[in-house]
């Protein structure tokens, strides 16, 4: 029997929405304070429209709505899914007017691109655009990769016990730290010590290739979010392309791989563990698909003879792969030389990099390496049982943390949402071909776009609306994992059809 | 620990597989009376050499390996998978021997795909072929499709004890009566009662249609097996279109449903118990899949002005979505004209039939319609936990002979060979990128390949490079096998190399 969700749950859900609904306001301080003191005062006027809207959501939200009901486990999927959606509503007003964009509707999707750290732009002219604006774009990258539900609740709820169902619904089901609040915390630092060091690294790198001081400054803040949150958006339309500079990649490279570490990795380094690192099971799976995927795209850059030189063949190629793997989505070449100039295996190989994706519990998208790996323990043990005497009892183990022995439950949830996932990046191909594009590009662009990586091979320029609805639909799904959206639709299915 | 099999553990594998491969050398009796009876000496004289071998090397090995020792799991799927391997490389010989082939490999090819009941075809100038060569292209459908260990050895008085690993290792997991032998007996039963029915219904479509008695008979034979073994094999280079006629293809897709239905289907029918029809799981996933499937295929070829009639439209769009989705291959249009009139969406729902395939434990291919459906119940109910407040227990039910309830394992199982199967078809496309082919045309290929399908965009040819040709080989009897067979005969492998005693 379904049962239809009480008024009390309503409200509740509101009231958690228009908390999570006010850090987009607070994440539009930075470049509106930065569009003050440059003296944009275009993009002051549009970024102070959009706090205002955030704020009066909130404050609504606040009076009319309040409660202290305890959140349960679907409380929290509704809430993530249903932030996400009005989030990026609220972070495309700026946006939108900004003239950029030629529709809101194109505004809305790099703002659901920014939060849900993908990267595909369809803005317009953006080497013209006000420093501000380009800041609140990569701004998006940090939130949303950040987690914009975490974040914000962890700030504006005191309780620990209020926010621990949101932290399942993103997707990160591994709690480093016993206490949800506490983990946020530790999830700061790490952030922050990056964020400085990050920073520092690029604007050094950025000094090195000959930029001034103060527009060093501001390429490495917005290179750094975009790579340490696996984003992908870059303050000029040619990507990273644009700096002609093998340090600022290396530094990128460093800092993509970082970003795509589960923050189980990072609090072993933290914690001085190289073990725990190095036994870890997704870890070695990330390894082994990284180098396998670099071997067949460097491999199949040679075969196409798309580079003279071993050189850039292996610069341009290890980058992009990392790019596509840690679901960054960085180019260093442009878009349609995927199609016209990489033949016919390298971008393939890129495909499979996208869809394979980084860690879990990081800002990486796609399947995940954990996915991966459990599948491949599992289909091993099978082989391994089939092989064995009748009697002999057959286990496979996963190491994450602790040794354990993996189990039908957890292999049926992976494969769940590989197969899922699948799905997404077929299904969305399909609607591309629908509208005309070859298969092939039209699967690297649906991939990128389910896998919040942010690659592109073109077909986002020319393509119609409902294709890009299909985009921002499959960037929505793929980021959360698709529970906290079943969820949402389950809500709602049940409101209409259930009983009380 | 790995346990290095041993002596007695290789014995009992050779032991079996001498004795499929006498059972090999008698089919090639059926062909060999035909090109008796119709004076074709040359075809006669392969069809001696090939039994020959057979016979002499599969009663030497009987003979060497003599045991009386059980079959366990282990052996019984290193059996059936080494069989296939086999057995496909016998009936190559007669076939190399016909010259209607380029090589060895593209008689292996063949061999291959018609016991794997795929349809894909290296034959040349097939129009031209004997009657007896290509009987025996048919024959290999046959007996491919009813699974050919189970029919060799059953057939050869061989006990329930002994064989009933190898039953499971042919992909037919359901025992629909207490044992082995029994189900078998019961398969020949419904296989006979098709054959002598399917045959009398298309040599009288082919009498109407304006054949010679005898040629309508023959050419009803081959057809029958072709489409009841979801094969897709024909007689002819222009497969289906060859006829012209719209009762030969009104029998074909009754005949290929009937073989994409599951031996349990077909039991409970026998009974006269049509309820299971309505609510089986499996039964209901198919239905909903083909209706989508061939609705979007009619909507993309309407979209793709392919036709200019509705009613060819029609009869084209669904024989073509039915040989796609029962995994037969049967086509009634050239296959180049899949990528030059179908326009783009239709190949690709004729893709997506294809991977989905028929249902489990039939002679269909592809992923199959009970994973396909446990899949989706286990996501349904993924979403009803995650509505429901925390305490509730949600429990979701599906009907295969009863109403069971989902659990974790066999989710887990079947989604994992789902993603074998999706696995399979992207590097079998891969290989063909690889070799200049464009990425759709190769994914349709491997699919095809993988799914023992059958359907082709005209990417395999004689002139097909040769890796190429060995992939497409693995992924058909990777794919008939699903799999389980093959990993265990990867896994002896590596144990008789690192294992300890």
């Amino acid at each position: 029997m379904l049962i239809r969700p009480s008024d009390a749950d309503l409200r509740l859900i509101a009231f958690y929405l228009g908390k999570a609904l006010l850090g987009m306001g607070i994440m539009m301080v930075p470049p509106f304070l930065l569009a003050l003191v440059l003296g944009e005062y275009d993009s002051a006027t549009a970024l102070g429209i959009g706090i205002a809207v955030a704020v009066s959501v909130w404050q609504f939200a606040q009076w009319r709505w309040h409660s202290r009901a305890a959140l349960s486990w679907s409380h929290g999927l509704v809430i993530v899914a249903a932030s996400w959606l009005f989030g990026a509503a609220i972070a495309a007003i700026p946006l939108a007017l900004s003239g950029h964009y030629a529709s809101m509707l194109d505004a809305y999707f790099d703002a659901m691109s920014g939060l849900t750290t993908s990267g595909l732009a369809v803005v317009q002219d953006l080497d013209h655009m006000s420093v501000s604006m380009n800041l609140l774009r990569h701004m998006t990258h940090f939130a949303g990769g950040q987690g914009i539900v975490i974040v914000l609740l962890t700030m504006a709820a005191s309780a620990a016990g209020d926010v621990s169902t949101l932290y399942f619904g993103e997707g990160r089901d591994e709690r480093i730290v016993p206490n949800v609040v506490a983990t946020a915390r530790f999830i700061y630092l790490v952030a922050g010590t990056w964020l400085v060091a990050g920073t520092a690294a690029l604007w050094v790198a950025s000094l090195v290739a000959g930029f001034t001081p103060l527009r060093g400054l501001f390429h490495a803040v917005s290179l750094f979010m975009a790579a340490f949150d696996t984003g992908g958006f870059a303050p000029y339309s040619p990507s990273v392309s644009y700096y002609h500079s093998a340090l600022i990649e290396s530094v990128l490279i460093v800092l993509m791989v970082a970003g795509a570490l589960s923050f189980g990795i990072h609090h072993a380094m933290w914690r001085r563990d190289p073990r725990r690192v190095w036994r870890d099971s997704e870890l070695r799976t990330l390894g082994l698909t990284t180098t396998i995927t670099i071997a067949f795209t460097v491999l199949g850059l040679a075969y196409a003879g798309t580079f003279i030189d071993v050189g850039p063949l292996m610069r341009k190629g290890v980058f992009t792969v990392i790019s596509a793997h840690t679901g960054t989505g960085f180019g260093v070449n442009a878009p349609r030389l995927f199609v016209t100039d990489w033949g016919q295996v390298a971008p393939a190989v890129v495909v499979v990099a996208m869809a394979l994706g980084g860690m879990a519990s990081s800002t990486a998208g796609g399947i995940k390496a954990v996915r991966v790996g459990l599948t491949a323990k599992s289909v091993g043990r099978d082989i391994r049982r089939a092989t064995q005497p009748d009697a002999a009892v057959v286990v496979t183990t996963w190491t994450q943390r602790h040794r354990r022995i993996v189990t039908d439950q957890q292999v049926r949830s992976a494969v769940t949402i590989l197969v899922l996932f699948l799905l997404l990046y077929i299904g969305g191909a399909i609607v591309g071909v629908y509208y005309g594009f070859p298969f092939d590009q039209a699967l690297f662009e649906s991939t990128s776009a389910a896998a919040s990586v942010g690659l592109s091979v073109g077909v986002l320029g020319e393509a119609p609306v409902v294709l890009k609805a299909v985009y921002i639909a499959q960037m929505w799904l793929g980021r959360l994992e698709f529970l906290a959206v079943f969820g949402l639709v389950g809500y709602g299915w049940a409101l209409v059809r259930g009983r009380i | 620990m790995l346990i290095r099999p041993d002596r007695d553990d290789l014995q009992v594998i050779g032991f079996y597989l001498g004795k499929v491969m006498v059972g090999v050398g008698y089919v090639l009796g059926a062909p060999m009376l035909v090109a008796a009876v119709m004076g074709d000496w040359d075809d006669l004289t392969a069809f001696l050499l090939g039994a020959g071998l057979s016979i002499s090397i599969g009663r030497l090995a009987e003979r060497r390996f003599a045991t009386t020792q059980q079959l366990d799991w282990s052996h019984g799927l290193v059996t059936a998978a080494l069989s296939w391997l086999l057995g496909a490389a016998l009936f190559a010989v007669p076939l190399d021997l016909s010259g209607h082939y380029g090589s060895y490999v593209d008689a292996y090819f063949e061999a291959m795909s018609g016991l794997t009941a795929t349809g894909l075809t290296l034959t040349q100038d097939i129009d031209h072929m004997s009657v007896s060569v290509n009987l025996l292209r048919h024959i290999t459908h046959f007996l491919g499709g009813q699974g050919i260990i189970i029919v060799m050895l059953t057939g050869l008085g061989s006990s329930s004890g002994q064989v009933s690993t190898l039953y499971v290792g042919e992909g037919r997991d359901d025992r629909i009566l207490p044992n082995v032998v029994r189900t078998a007996r019961f398969i020949y039963l419904v296989a006979s009662v098709y054959l002598v029915v399917g045959t009398i219904a298309l040599a009288l479509a082919g009498l109407v249609a304006g054949f010679s008695p005898l040629r309508s008979v023959i050419h009803g034979l081959n057809l029958f097996m072709a489409a009841f073994d979801t094969g897709g094999f024909a007689t002819n280079s222009t497969s289906i279109s060859y006829y012209h006629s719209a009762a030969i293809e009104g029998v074909l897709i009754v005949l290929m449903v009937a073989g994409a239905l599951s031996f349990l289907l077909h039991y409970e029918l026998w009974r006269g118990r049509r309820r299971e029809v309505l609510e089986n799981l499996e039964v209901r996933t198919i239905a909903v899949t083909g209706l989508i499937t061939t609705s979007l295929l009619l909507l993309g070829l309407a979209r793709a002005g392919t036709f200019t009639d509705v009613g060819s439209l029609f009869r084209k769009g669904v024989f073509s979505a039915i040989s796609a989705h029962t995994s037969t291959g049967f086509t009634v249009n050239a296959s180049r004209m899949f990528v030059t009139d179908w326009g783009r969406i239709a190949p690709a729902a004729l893709l997506m039939a294809l991977a989905l395939g028929g249902m489990a434990s039939s002679t269909a291919g592809g992923v199959k319609g009970i994973r396909v459906g446990l899949a989706a119940k286990s996501v349904s109910r993924d979403v009803r936990r995650a509505i429901q407040p925390d305490a509730a227990v949600v429990a979701v039910t599906y009907t295969q002979r009863h109403r069971r309830r989902i659990t974790d394992a066999p989710v887990r199982s079947a989604i994992t060979i789902l993603v074998l199967y999706v696995l399979l078809f992207l590097s079998g496309a891969l290989v063909g990128v690889y070799y200049g082919v464009p990425f759709e045309q190769a994914l349709f290929e491997s699919t095809s390949a993988s799914v023992n399908g059958g359907m082709s965009v005209g990417v395999l040819e004689p002139g097909t490079p040769l890796p190429m040709k060995l992939t497409y080989t693995a992924q058909m009897w990777l794919g008939r096998l699903e799999f389980m067979a093959v990993f265990a005969l990867l896994g002896y492998g590596i144990a008789l190399v690192r294992g300890r005693i």
